[in-house]
């Protein structure tokens, strides 16, 4: 499972982020980007010596930022779920088709390309 | 030769900042961000007893990532992690 893909599923979850700096944020994920920016609401800043705390109604955060991000289990269920379900579908709509003949090139091997164009010596 | 061979096994993390975060490793991308699931934290210190804290599914961003290694779960369980002492890791200097 990539890592953005959990991520995108956590949009509109709780989620705590931990920055290179020590600075924590706990708030509800509400969007995310290829670059893991963040935007954050009702949100709990807290300094890296846990003496100050701060509350945000949103924040933004870029993502070279993040040291990590604390996921609820839920969401990996569900992510986990979603693709499971999706490999059932896609292996069903193959199944029939498989039998019905080849076309193309089955069986290829250097002997039996002729007449398909060699490739010739310069 | 790469972290798919480590996929749904148990791992060790250690972070540019000198901590070691234990889980099953559940995904991973070209940055080396990592998905972490049933994830512990240990604390090791020379002062006290090892900590060990539970941390659910972990997100790393790959910047901060510095090894991963898999965890022989034999050898692991054969060490009383609580009465292990040493030096933190220091942080990655650039």
């Amino acid at each position: 499972m990539l890592p953005l893909t959990l991520l995108n599923a956590a949009q509109g979850r709780p989620i705590l982020v931990e920055l290179k700096n020590g600075e924590t944020f706990n708030g509800h994920l509400e969007k995310c980007d290829t670059y893991m920016n963040l935007t954050l609401h009702e949100v709990i800043r807290t300094m890296p010596d846990g003496d100050r705390f701060f509350r945000l109604p949103e924040c933004y955060i870029r993502g070279n930022n993040i040291k990590y991000l604390r996921i609820q289990d839920e969401v990996l269920e569900q992510v986990g779920k979603q693709q499971a379900q999706q490999r059932e579908t896609r292996g069903s709509r193959f199944r029939g088709r498989g039998q019905r003949g080849r076309g193309g090139y089955g069986n290829m091997n250097p002997s039996n390309r002729r007449g398909r164009g060699r490739g010739g010596h310069y | 030769m790469s972290l798919a061979d480590f996929v749904e096994q148990k791992v060790q993390v250690i972070t540019n900042d000198g901590r070691v975060v234990l889980g099953l490793l559940r995904g991973f991308d070209h940055t080396t961000n990592l998905i972490l699931s049933d994830s512990v934290e240990r604390i090791i210190s020379l002062d006290q007893d090892t900590e060990t804290i539970p941390l659910g599914v972990y997100l790393l961003r790959g910047e901060n990532v510095a090894i991963v290694g898999l965890v022989n779960e034999s050898l692991d369980a054969d060490i009383d992690w609580e009465k292990i002492r040493g030096e933190s890791i220091p942080d990655i200097l650039h």
